[in-house]
């Protein structure tokens, strides 16, 4: 850990909030990120990363530096990702489903349908099982080692390993092997109206 | 090492997390098993596309809520 930031958070911890502050907005962006890219959800990114930040400002006295401020953090909003996962489906409704067209070859479809950045997060949120995904989007958008991905989640690391690994082949499956083949070579989705397995 | 060893180690094998000794005999492998090559490529690819996955600004200062 860096020694401004375990500065920053002992700071905090006596009672300056601009530390604490400080030390967010070092954060914020990854965490939104993070966030938005496991739910692929606007609205729940901004939620779950509220959420996170104010549990970790009740919380930071239980952090004992064993592991960076950065994967602690983590490990509060995918927590409660995991939670927000349990609700149930309706009171969630997915935005991905009211934005595509009925029809399948309008205008707006097609243009949706070249958009690589729209394409991830579609095979992310409804083609990877939230295991898979969960870890896939640590290691591979975030290159948090193994050993931080294990401290996160709270799996053992081989099964890190092994769900990275998995996870890795569905996804690759999707663009590669499978349906998204034509569009990871030429920018065309061909995932015509599958919304989930 | 064969194949089916070398095809369960690919993603760590990518990701540098395998010993010395056992990363090297991979590399030995995978530069003579045309099959093992394409399959690591094939893994490569799907990464390289999902780190296409663009990161987007924060909507708002979170930081100033706990104030």
């Amino acid at each position: 850990m860096k020694s401004d930031e375990k500065s920053l958070i002992e700071a905090a911890r006596n009672g300056h909030p601009e530390a604490f502050n400080e030390i967010f907005r070092l954060y914020q962006k990854y965490l939104y990120n993070l966030m938005y890219q496991m739910s692929a959800d606007a609205a729940k990114a901004d939620d779950i990363t509220q959420e996170a930040m104010i549990q970790a400002f009740r919380c930071l006295r239980d952090f004992r530096f064993e592991s960076s401020f950065k994967t602690w953090l983590s490990r509060i909003a995918i927590n409660l990702f995991r939670k927000e996962c349990h609700k149930p489906k309706h009171d969630s409704l997915c935005l991905e489903r009211i934005r595509i067209p009925e029809n399948g070859t309008s205008p707006e479809r097609i243009v949706e349908k070249s958009e690589l950045q729209w394409c991830i997060r579609h095979n992310l949120q409804h083609h990877l099982p939230t295991k898979f995904r969960i870890v896939l989007i640590l290691r591979d958008l975030h290159n948090l080692s193994y050993k931080e991905i294990s401290d996160i989640v709270g799996y053992d690391i081989s099964l890190v390993k092994t769900n990275i690994h998995r996870a890795r082949r569905v996804f690759r499956r999707l663009f590669i092997d499978g349906k998204c083949k034509a569009f990871a070579h030429d920018y065309l989705c061909i995932c015509e109206g599958i919304l989930e397995l | 090492m064969n194949c089916q060893e070398t095809r369960a180690l690919l993603s760590e094998y990518h990701d540098h997390e395998l010993s010395r000794e056992i990363f090297a005999a991979m590399k030995r492998h995978l530069a003579g098993c045309a099959a093992c090559s394409e399959e690591y490529q094939k893994l490569k690819k799907g990464v390289d596309i999902l780190r296409k996955l663009k990161s987007l600004n924060v909507p708002r200062d979170y930081s100033k809520r706990l104030s």
